[in-house]
């Protein structure tokens, strides 16, 4: 099953790796991405918090988002969005789950230049940010 | 006192390692006792100018923020903005406002400049300065023996600025008259007004939280309109108080006074349910797993942060023979340490009353090296703490060290504290090690609404500090007093005594009779400090006293301890509740483009090694898109 390797859908762990509504920290070439399971499928954000860089794989899931372990600060799983503070959200990655494996869609550019990498990101991030959404900064209980 | 102005100090004299005095550069000399050196804050404009922008003392920007670059925008301390550079964080906060409806082409607004004022933040030094603090005229009363200084400056029959030293009372009152451009006929009465000037006094536009832009109106709103009822929620929907946090007070304060601070505390906030109303659906339908639970009531299925509540309500309530999900507990639960600012962990084992041997400091020592643990540290309650554990290290560590879990991480019983009472001590009067020794293996494995130290002294000079504990025990001539609700932490409090007995049993049943009372009645992270005071000490002890309700404590407790000691949590180590308890995924290693693929799907033998396969050479030659990571957790 193996394709010639893209940036699209590296195959990070089996689905039963992920107990469900917890995170684990997958290393993916030297980035650490967190895959997150619920009953609504699978997830993947950078896994360094906004606030004082906690992994966020190791937080408590709930509502659609995960509370950092350290402080608390809540992201939104889909989109990597902050919920209720402002340090700033984290990047979301494209991830779904095939015949019992989960697939993570890391964006790859060979001899990118910084400028380039943070507009290729932007673009792979807008694929699931909801357009225009209202930040729910503040909604939060 | 003498201002003395524009001199430009040579050199600072001294004797004998003290100052005596200054030196400047016109000869003259100044006698001191003391030197304090202050520097402000010059912009940082390099770049600016090298970019052949526009500078003066700062970065100058319109009041759209723009630079005389139109596509560069400034703000924050480089910023020159009308001539005023500011140093302060409120109105760099306003700066970003402007700045982001610039680079959002909303059009309409702009930054006319702040009101600079400031609020010290500095311990037993309480000042407050508010805009043009000179004036041409004003009024000031001041109160030398009490340390106090109060000043309103006035410009054209205006108020312009403020200040307020030692009593600063009214400082939201006079920062609003200040802003407004209030009109004063007599300043004096009008600083005495604003000393009267309490939360309620206060104009709605008044702004509260200076961080965040706040005003009184919108946290009253909150709690009459939006049906927020305590400072937390209100804090979370208006962001009030959420910057610097000074202004918590006065949140706290007007959450009261618009009718928010009544309602109970609830242990979920989102569904707004109190412990007690979670507990008697739990009883009345025996539930026994935090997903039944929030199936019924829906608590715990909106911020998650009450999941760790409801999971110690399920288990308590079920005597530990609850359905155990991990996924509702907290990493420090789930992996039996505690999660360190790094991502690794600390490990503490089980050490009874302080007393360890040669044997298990060998065991511990080796294990240190082993795992390359970052620091051995002798915790303040008798124990060792090995810091710097990596996740996956966890369970292998726990089996070369052989001890079991000192629940360091969880809130739960942790030690009992012993000094070394009548076994060494030529003053004891009791075998504190000995009880200190039984009460931990009598408790340990119970998990408590918040964290429980005690301690055990053999006599009154209580060398294990057992009065501002938890739960204390202290020798006496003739038999042993017992202390509930002391702390030396956050909070300092000494304990109230609940009960002088003559038998060591007796002290044992007592002690052992409030550990349960707690364990039923507290609120989630409330600690016994504010748990007693909250029960008061006659109704604590007509229930841990009263000879059948100590019984049935006492009964209860035997049921919730039996299935806790069923388990040292650190057996985990060899029956993990999932394959993955204590181990991240596999490394995704990505050979160069256009090799074979096959090596960068999946866990691959090579890569099975862990942490080994996480830098090869090869994944480093593929440059990442975005961010880079910040560290490697």
């Amino acid at each position: 099953m193996t394709e010639t390797i893209s940036t699209e859908g590296l195959r990070v762990c089996a689905a039963e790796e992920v107990p469900l509504d917890e995170g684990r920290t997958v290393t993916v070439a030297g980035r650490p991405l967190a895959v997150f399971r619920t009953s609504d499928g699978f997830f993947a954000l950078d896994n360094t918090c906004t606030h004082m860089g906690g992994p966020l794989a190791d937080g408590i899931v709930a509502d659609e988002t995960v509370a950092c372990p350290l402080h608390d600060r809540r992201f939104e799983l889909a989109t990597g969005r902050a919920v209720g503070h402002d340090c700033g959200g984290v990047a979301p990655y494209l991830v779904e789950e095939r015949e019992g494996d989960v697939f993570v869609t890391v964006p790859l550019l060979e001899g990118a230049r910084d400028e380039d990498a943070q507009l290729a990101t932007g673009s792979a991030a807008a694929e699931v940010v909801p357009a225009g959404g209202e930040s729910p900064a503040g909604s939060g209980g | 006192m003498e201002v003395t102005l524009e001199r430009q100090t040579e050199e600072i004299l001294g004797e004998d390692g003290h100052v005596r005095g200054l030196r400047f550069a016109d000869g003259e000399e100044l006698a001191a006792d003391l030197v304090a050196v202050s520097i402000g804050i010059r912009p940082e404009k390099d770049l600016a100018e090298r970019a052949g922008i526009d500078c003066n003392r700062g970065i100058l920007v319109d009041d759209r923020l723009r630079t005389s670059e139109p596509d560069v925008l400034a703000l924050g301390e480089c910023a020159e903005h009308r001539g005023v550079v500011y140093g302060i964080v409120a109105p760099i906060y306003e700066h970003a406002k402007v700045a982001a409806a610039t680079l959002l082409d909303h059009d309409g607004d702009e930054y006319r400049g702040s009101l600079p004022w400031a609020k010290l933040k500095v311990a037993e030094v309480d000042l407050v300065s508010i805009g043009d603090v000179e004036g041409d005229g004003g009024a000031t009363s001041a109160l030398a023996e009490r340390r106090e200084y109060r000043k309103i400056a006035m410009r054209d029959g205006r108020m312009v600025g403020a200040i307020l030293l030692g009593d600063t009372r009214g400082t939201e009152a006079l920062l609003e008259a200040v802003r407004s451009g209030e009109r004063v006929e007599d300043p004096l009465a009008r600083l005495a007004e604003a000393a009267e000037a309490g939360p309620e006094e206060l104009p709605a536009e008044a702004q509260v939280c200076d961080c965040n832009g706040v005003c009184k109106g919108d946290i009253v709103r909150a709690v009459t309109e939006d049906g927020m009822s305590s400072k937390q929620e209100v804090m979370s929907v208006t962001r009030a108080g959420t910057g610097c946090g000074s202004c918590k007070p006065l949140v706290a304060d007007l959450v009261a006074i618009a009718g928010g601070s009544d309602e109970p505390a609830y242990l979920c906030p989102c569904r707004k349910q109190t412990r007690e109303h979670v507990a008697e659906q739990i009883m009345e339908n025996g539930y026994e797993a935090v997903s039944e639970v929030s199936e019924a009531c829906g608590t715990g299925r909106e911020c998650g942060l009450c999941k760790p509540a409801l999971a110690y309500l399920v288990s308590q309530i079920n005597d530990n023979r609850h359905r155990e999900e991990r996924s509702a507990r907290h990493i420090n639960d789930r992996v039996h340490a505690n999660i360190q600012n790094d991502g690794t962990f600390s490990v503490v084992p089980r050490m009874r009353g302080g007393v360890t041997n040669s044997d298990q400091l060998r065991r511990i020592a080796d294990a240190a090296d082993k795992y390359g643990v970052r620091m051995i540290k002798v915790t303040g309650g008798q124990r060792i703490d090995l810091l710097g554990v990596k996740k996956d290290d966890l369970p292998a560590i726990w089996e070369d060290i052989g001890m079991p879990s000192g629940h360091a991480y969880g809130k739960a019983v942790r030690q009992v504290k012993s000094c070394v009472g009548t076994d060494f001590c030529r003053f004891g009067l009791g075998d504190a090690i000995q009880l200190g020794v039984d009460l931990e293996y009598e408790w340990e494995g119970l998990h408590t609404p918040a964290k429980v130290k005690s301690g055990v002294s053999g006599c009154p000079r209580n060398c294990a500090e057992a009065t501002v504990k938890d739960i204390g025990i202290v020798a006496i001539e003739g038999g042993w007093q017992v202390y509930a609700g002391g702390a030396a932490g956050g909070s300092v409090r000494k304990g109230d005594v609940i009960a002088t007995v003559e038998t060591t049993e007796e002290a044992k049943r007592v002690a052992t009779a409030f550990l349960q009372y707690y364990r039923e009645h507290a609120s989630f992270k409330e600690r016994t400090y504010d748990f007693v005071p909250r029960i008061g000490l006659e109704e604590l002890r007509a229930q841990v006293l009263d000879e059948a309700e100590q019984a049935a404590l006492l009964q209860r407790f035997r049921l919730a301890k039996t299935a806790a000691a069923a388990r040292d949590p650190w057996l985990e180590r060899r029956a993990p509740y999932h394959q993955r308890q204590f181990t991240d995924l596999d490394s995704v290693v990505l050979p160069q483009a256009g090799a074979n693929g096959a090596n960068g799907h999946g866990p691959d033998p090579a890569d099975a090694a862990g942490d080994e396969a996480d830098s090869p050479g090869e994944a480093r030659e593929l440059e990442l898109v975005g961010p880079p990571p910040e560290g490697e957790r």
